[in-house]
């Protein structure tokens, strides 16, 4: 009852925290596990809060590895009705979120291998080519025009930065900025040592930052 | 812009994060939202471990194949139960006994009477159409018969030995003896086939032919002539204290037994007394 219905009956008020935020995990720990087992147990608004709270991370890994709105949609919908299909199965084994994100990356690698022909869509392809449908960006929230274009620009910038990075490299920085794995979890969910994942990471990194030092 | 690792291994640069944070800000469709927490709250309506189908499956059903299975032993037990008691299938199982002691009386035409004149008319021209009904069922078996057979003839089946009396054709008119041992052995032969007409179908065939044959070698066996073969060949060979011996078992079924004997044996039957000398 104490962890389950904590983190059952915690509001959902605070701001959404990204992994980059942090430095870490996005919850706090066992709180994603409590809410899971929660909802096995037939409480859905303990889904809610789950869901609330992992939508956008899982969502933008889609669509950064697929460029298409529609797909990553399609993609982002089917992955959620496996969690909510396997809620009996669910064993609070390891993080939630490396779960979440294992059954994110199986169906992408599905969508890769049924969409074959496609140039570059593939989690092990190296080229990093991206694909034309591009997000709007932006900080709405910023007063500044001046610093509004900036940041679209920046935006756009590393976003297509991203779509040049092959796949491996994108795969391990978006599984690290968006989902906040470690380098341990993202290392067995790629199947690869973690000294290989450094390596990716750092190569992501740099490429991410060379788009931007014109800017800087 | 700086590289930065933190303690727990993460890789990371701050105005990078910094600038991912502000660029990558989308989020799924409200109308995913809405399918995805529709699903979720449909699943929890679901009793947990058990898929909605499943559970409209009555409980009973689970039990239908083993009520099937007892009802097919039971009603094979039933029919297994009910087979021997069927009255058409034992009288199936005793016909196939009656018939072979049909062909026996048969060979009847050839038992020639050699005293018609003052014996009944039923003793000549109805006489094998008679008998047979008569061998045909064991149990209508009447008292013996009188009947005349002519020694030489060959020996005729057992039903008609019932009615054989022994008599040789040198001997004048027919002499009437009882005839103990072929009525045994047809008692026998009821008996036995009372008991396999309970048996399988395969095993009373069986049986019913060995039995036959048994009782068809019995009988031949104490046939006048087949005894008076015998004794013949083992006086001829030299035997004499089995043809001794057979000549007094000869003797016990027929009291004739001496006169059925060829004239060369007569001297030495003389010698024979009724018991042996030891």
């Amino acid at each position: 009852m104490s962890r389950v219905a904590e983190a059952a009956g915690r509001t959902d008020t605070a701001p959404r925290m990204r992994a980059v935020d942090i430095g870490k995990a996005t919850t706090d720990e066992g709180e994603d596990e409590a809410l899971m087992l929660a909802y096995a147990a037939g409480d859905a608004a303990s889904f809610e809060r789950l869901y609330a709270r992992h939508k956008g991370p899982t969502y933008r890994y889609l669509l950064r590895h697929t460029s298409n709105r529609a797909i990553a949609d399609e993609l982002h919908q089917d992955v959620w009705m496996r969690v909510v299909r396997a809620r009996e199965r669910y064993r609070p084994e390891a993080r939630f979120t490396t779960w979440l994100y294992t059954l994110a990356r199986h169906r992408l690698v599905d969508h890769f291998r049924s969409k074959s022909g496609v140039v570059g869509a593939s989690l092990d392809d190296d080229s990093g080519v991206g694909s034309p449908d591009l997000p709007e960006h932006g900080s709405a929230g910023t007063p500044d025009p001046l610093a509004r274009v900036l940041d679209a620009e920046c935006g756009h910038r590393l976003l297509a930065a991203l779509r040049n990075v092959p796949g491996p490299q994108r795969d391990a920085f978006l599984l690290h900025v968006e989902a906040g794995l470690s380098l341990a979890e993202i290392a067995t969910l790629a199947g690869v040592p973690a000294e290989t994942v450094k390596s990716r990471l750092r190569y992501a990194y740099k490429r991410l930052r060379e788009a931007l030092e014109d800017l800087a | 812009m700086s590289n930065q690792q933190g303690g727990d291994g993460r890789i990371g640069d701050a105005a990078v994060d910094a600038a991912w944070r502000k660029a990558s800000t989308e989020e799924p469709s409200t109308q995913t939202d809405a399918v995805i927490l529709a699903a979720a709250g449909a699943g929890t309506q679901l009793p947990v471990g058990r898929p909605s189908a499943r559970g409209a499956t009555p409980w009973w059903t689970r039990w239908q194949p083993l009520a099937a299975a007892a009802g097919v032993a039971g009603l094979a037990f039933l029919v297994v139960q009910r087979l021997p008691t069927e009255p058409g299938r034992q009288d199936a199982m005793q016909a196939p006994i009656e018939a072979p002691a049909a062909p026996a009386v048969t060979a009847r035409p050839e038992v020639v009477s050699a005293d018609d004149a003052h014996l009944s008319a039923e003793a000549t021209a109805p006489q094998p159409a008679e008998e047979r009904s008569r061998a045909g069922g064991f149990a209508d078996r009447a008292p013996p018969r009188r009947g005349v057979e002519i020694i030489g003839k060959p020996p005729v089946a057992p039903a008609a030995n019932v009615l054989a009396t022994p008599a040789s054709a040198d001997e004048g008119p027919a002499r009437q003896v009882a005839q103990p041992f072929p009525a045994e052995v047809l008692d026998q032969a009821e008996d036995a086939a009372a008991n396999v007409a309970r048996k399988s179908p395969a095993l009373v065939a069986s049986e019913q032919a060995a039995g036959i044959a048994a009782a068809k070698s019995e009988v031949a066996a104490s046939e006048p002539g087949a005894w008076v073969r015998r004794i013949t060949a083992l006086h001829d060979a030299g035997e004499l204290a089995a043809a001794e011996d057979e000549l007094r078992a000869f003797r016990m079924a027929y009291p004739d037994a001496d006169a059925r004997l060829p004239s060369s044996l007569h001297a030495w039957a003389l010698t024979v007394g009724p018991q042996a000398d030891r």
